[in-house]
C-alpha cells in the first residue's frame, strides 16, 4: 500500500515494504518515487528512529502532531501530512480548481468576510482566526467562487479543520 | 510584613513568585480558571481559589473576583505577574483601597507609564529621546494617515493598554493603513480591553535594548544593568541576553542613568523595565517603560546573583534597597530562550496534551516551566509554557550551554519553539553578536533533499506502524504514555512498538 506523503508544495509517494523482522532492527524495501532503497529500521523509542541508509546514520524524531508529523533529521525539521493513496484520491483533494482552506492552528472563529457565491481575489481575507491571544487572518490561495463556508463567528475549530471552500 | 501573597496570575510566572514565597516562608494563594484546575501553578501553592470560565475576560482580567480572593483568603499582599492585569493601573487602585499592598508600582505611576502617549511627554520633559509619531490615541483612518505621510513610512501600529506584542502593526503605505487599524484595534480590545492605538516611526534595522531598574518608597533608584531583546517575532520577544553585544561601558552607564531619569520623574516605586531602540550609529530612543516584572527577568538575576521578585517583595513592604548602584556587578552573560506552544517554522499556536517532558539540567541551566505530564495546553491564553535560561563565565559559554540544554529539552504532545532557538543559535550573526530586531526572517529553514526524503520514509513508518492500530480503547490494559497520545489525536493508538 503506498502514501502520499506531502510537505507544503512537494509530495511523496512512498511504500514501504517489511521484507526482514529481525531483534534489533527491522529492514525495509522503501520505494520513494522512483528511487528505491534497503533501509535498516532500529526503534529506539516510540519517537526515535536510528535509520542506516547504505551505512549512512541518521537519527530521526518523530512526532505526531494534529493530523500530521513532524520529523527532524541531523537538525533539519519537517512538517507532514501522511496518506493512505486511496483516501488521498477518494477525499477529491486533487479535484480540478477546488482549493479546500483548512485551521492552520486550533482557535476561535472571530469574524467571517466571505460568504458563500461570493466572487474573491487571490489574497483575499476570508477571515479571522483567534489563538492564545493573537488574531490571525486567513487569506484565499486563489481567486474564485466561495463554494463552502463550513464556520460561523464564535465556532471553535482544531487544526486541519475545513474552513471555506473555493472553486 | 507581608505574610500571605496571592499571584493573580498563571503558568511559569506564577510558579517563579510562588517559588520566592516558599524561600521567604510567605503563604501563597494561587487563583485559578475552570480549565486551569490541574495546572502547576495550582498544585505548587499554598492556596488556590477558582475565579471563573476560561476565557481570560471572565477569570484572570476580574479585578472583582481577584479582590474577593483577597478577602476571603486574607492574603496581605497581590503580585500580579506579567500581563493578565499586570498593567492596569485599576488593580493597584483597588489594592490600595482595600489596604492590601500590591507588589508593584502604585496606581497613579502605573497609569502614568502604561500611557504611552503621557509617558512619552514625561521621559520627553527629563531629556531623553523618543521616536517621533503620535502621542494620543489615533481617531480616525484619515488622521492616521495624515500623520503617517508627515513623519513618513514605515510606520507602527502599536495598542496603547499595553505591550507584548499584541495589537501591533507595521504600515508601508497609505492603502494597508485602514485594515491595519481596525485589526491592531480589534487585539487591542482582545489583550486589553482598551480600543486606543498609537502611531510612531518604524526605525529600520534597530536593537531592543532594555534596562532594568527597581527603586524603593525611601527615593533609591538603581538599574541592574540591561537586557537584549531583538530576537523577536511580530514584536513577540523570543530570545533575550545580556549583557548587550551593542553597548560600550559609556552607553550602558548613559542608558542606565537615562532609565533612573524615566523611573524617578514617573514617581515610580518596585521593579521596572525601562525599554529603548538602539539604532546602528548607537543613538538610543525611549519607547516605553514596562511597569512589571518581566518575562525575562532571570537573565539579570544570573548576572547579577540578584532575585527580582524577592526585592520586589522587600520594597512593597516598605524596606529599603539592600544594594547601592555601586555593588552592582555583571558577573558572566546570561541568555534566555522563551519555550512557546508554537509551530517553530509558521509560529502558528499548537495545543495538545504533554505526553512527555525532560527538562535540560547541569551546570549554569535555569528552568521556569508552567507545565507537567498530562496537561493540557488550552488555547485561551499566551503561548510561553517555559523559559529556559544559561548562565556562562562569558558569552561563549552561555550560547554554548544554551545549545547543550536545547538538545537535552524534549516535549511531546505540542509542537514548540524549540527547533527555532537550535537554529537560531547556529545562526552567524547572532552568534556574532551583530543583528537586530528584524533577525528572525533571516534565519533561513535550510532542507536538503536528502534530508527530506529519509524524514518522508521515516513518517510514512511511523503512519503505518498507528494504522495497524487497535480503534477499540477500552480492550487494552492500563494506559500507558503512548496511548494517552493517541487519544490526545483522535482516537489512535500507538502499538506496534
Amino acid at each position: 500500500m503506498a502514501y502520499i506523503v506531502s510537505a507544503g508544495e512537494r509530495s511523496f509517494r512512498v511504500n514501504a515494504e517489511r521484507i526482514e523482522a529481525k531483534p534489533f532492527e527491522e529492514i525495509y524495501d522503501v520505494s520513494l518515487d522512483e528511487s528505491r532503497r534497503r533501509v535498516s529500521i532500529a526503534r529506539i523509542s516510540p519517537s526515535h528512529l536510528s535509520i542506516l541508509v547504505d551505512n549512512i546514520s541518521y537519527n530521526v524524531e518523530v512526532s505526531r502532531y494534529a493530523d500530521g508529523y513532524q520529523v527532524s533529521v541531523r537538525d533539519e525539521l519537517f512538517s507532514f501530512r501522511v496518506a493512505d493513496e486511496r483516501e488521498y484520491v477518494s477525499a477529491g483533494l486533487h479535484e480540478k480548481g477546488e482549493a479546500v482552506v483548512a485551521a492552520p492552528m486550533p482557535g476561535l472563529v472571530v469574524d467571517v468576510l466571505v460568504k458563500q457565491g461570493d466572487e474573491i481575489e487571490a489574497r483575499q481575507k476570508l477571515l479571522i482566526l483567534e489563538a492564545m491571544k493573537m488574531q490571525n487572518e486567513l487569506v484565499s490561495p486563489k481567486s474564485g467562487t466561495i463554494a463552502d463556508v463550513h464556520v460561523k463567528p464564535g465556532d471553535s475549530v482544531n487544526t486541519g479543520d475545513r474552513l471555506v471552500v473555493i472553486e | 510584613m507581608i505574610s500571605k501573597i496571592l499571584v493573580a496570575n498563571r503558568g511559569e510566572i506564577a510558579v517563579r513568585v510562588m517559588r520566592a514565597c516558599r524561600e521567604l516562608d510567605i503563604t501563597s494563594v494561587a487563583v485559578y480558571s475552570e480549565v486551569d484546575r490541574a495546572a502547576k501553578h495550582v498544585r505548587y501553592a499554598d492556596e488556590a481559589y477558582e475565579i471563573g470560565p476560561a476565557p481570560s475576560r471572565e477569570s484572570y482580567l476580574r479585578i472583582d473576583k481577584i479582590m474577593d480572593v483577597a478577602r476571603r483568603s486574607g492574603a496581605d499582599a497581590i503580585h500580579p505577574g506579567y500581563g493578565f492585569l499586570a498593567e492596569n493601573p485599576e488593580l493597584p487602585a483597588a489594592c490600595e483601597e482595600q489596604g492590601i499592598i500590591f507588589i508593584g508600582p502604585g496606581s497613579e505611576s502605573m497609569a502614568l507609564v502604561g500611557d504611552k502617549t503621557r509617558a512619552r511627554e514625561t521621559v520627553e520633559s527629563v531629556g531623553i529621546p523618543i521616536v517621533p509619531g503620535i502621542k494620543e490615541p489615533l481617531q480616525s483612518s484619515e488622521q492616521a494617515i495624515a500623520v503617517a505621510k508627515a513623519i513618513g513610512y514605515p510606520v507602527m501600529l502599536k495598542a496603547s493598554g499595553g505591550g507584548g506584542g499584541k495589537g501591533v502593526r507595521i504600515v508601508e503605505n497609505d492603502q494597508d493603513l485602514p485594515g491595519a487599524l481596525e485589526r491592531a484595534r480589534a487585539e487591542a480590545v482582545s489583550a486589553f480591553n482598551n480600543p486606543d492605538v498609537y502611531l510612531e516611526k518604524y526605525l529600520v534595522r534597530p536593537r531592543h535594548v532594555e534596562v532594568q531598574v527597581v527603586a524603593d518608597a525611601h527615593g533609591n533608584v538603581v538599574h541592574l544593568n540591561e537586557r537584549e531583546c531583538s530576537v523577536q517575532r511580530r514584536y513577540q520577544k523570543l530570545i533575550e541576553e545580556s549583557p548587550s553585544c551593542a553597548l560600550t561601558p559609556e552607553l550602558r552607564r548613559q542608558m542606565g542613568e537615562a532609565a533612573i531619569r524615566a523611573i524617578r520623574a514617573s514617581g515610580y516605586v518596585n521593579a521596572g523595565t525601562v525599554e529603548f531602540l538602539v539604532d546602528s550609529e548607537r543613538n538610543f530612543y525611549f519607547l516605553e517603560v514596562n511597569a512589571r516584572l518581566q518575562v525575562e527577568h532571570p537573565v539579570t538575576e544570573l548576572i547579577t546573583g540578584l532575585d527580582l521578585v524577592k526585592l520586589q517583595i522587600l520594597v512593597a513592604g516598605g524596606q529599603k534597597l539592600p544594594m547601592t548602584q555601586k555593588q552592582v556587578r555583571i558577573n558572566g552573560a546570561a541568555i534566555e530562550c522563551r519555550i512557546s506552544a508554537e509551530d517553530p517554522q509558521t509560529f502558528l499556536p499548537s495545543t495538545g496534551i504533554i505526553e512527555e517532558l525532560i527538562e535540560p539540567a547541569g551546570p549554569g541551566v535555569r528552568v521556569e516551566s508552567g507545565i507537567s505530564v498530562g496537561y493540557e495546553v488550552p488555547i485561551y491564553y499566551d503561548p510561553l509554557v517555559a523559559k529556559l535560561i544559561t548562565w556562562g563565565a562569558d558569552r561563549a559559554e552561555a550560547l554554548s550551554r544554551m545549545d547543550r540544554a536545547l538538545k537535552e529539552y524534549k516535549i511531546r504532545g505540542i509542537l514548540t519553539t524549540i527547533p527555532f532557538h537550535q537554529k537560531a543559535l547556529r545562526f552567524g550573526p547572532f552568534l556574532e553578536g551583530d543583528y537586530h530586531t528584524g533577525m528572525v526572517s533571516e534565519i533561513e529553514h535550510t532542507e536538503t533533499s536528502e534530508h527530506i526524503e529519509i524524514a518522508a520514509m521515516a513518517a510514512t513508518i511511523v503512519a503505518m506502524a498507528e494504522s495497524r492500530v487497535d480503534l477499540q480503547p477500552g480492550e487494552k490494559g492500563a494506559g500507558s504514555q503512548w496511548r494517552m497520545s493517541g487519544r490526545a489525536n483522535g482516537g489512535l493508538y500507538r502499538i506496534g512498538w
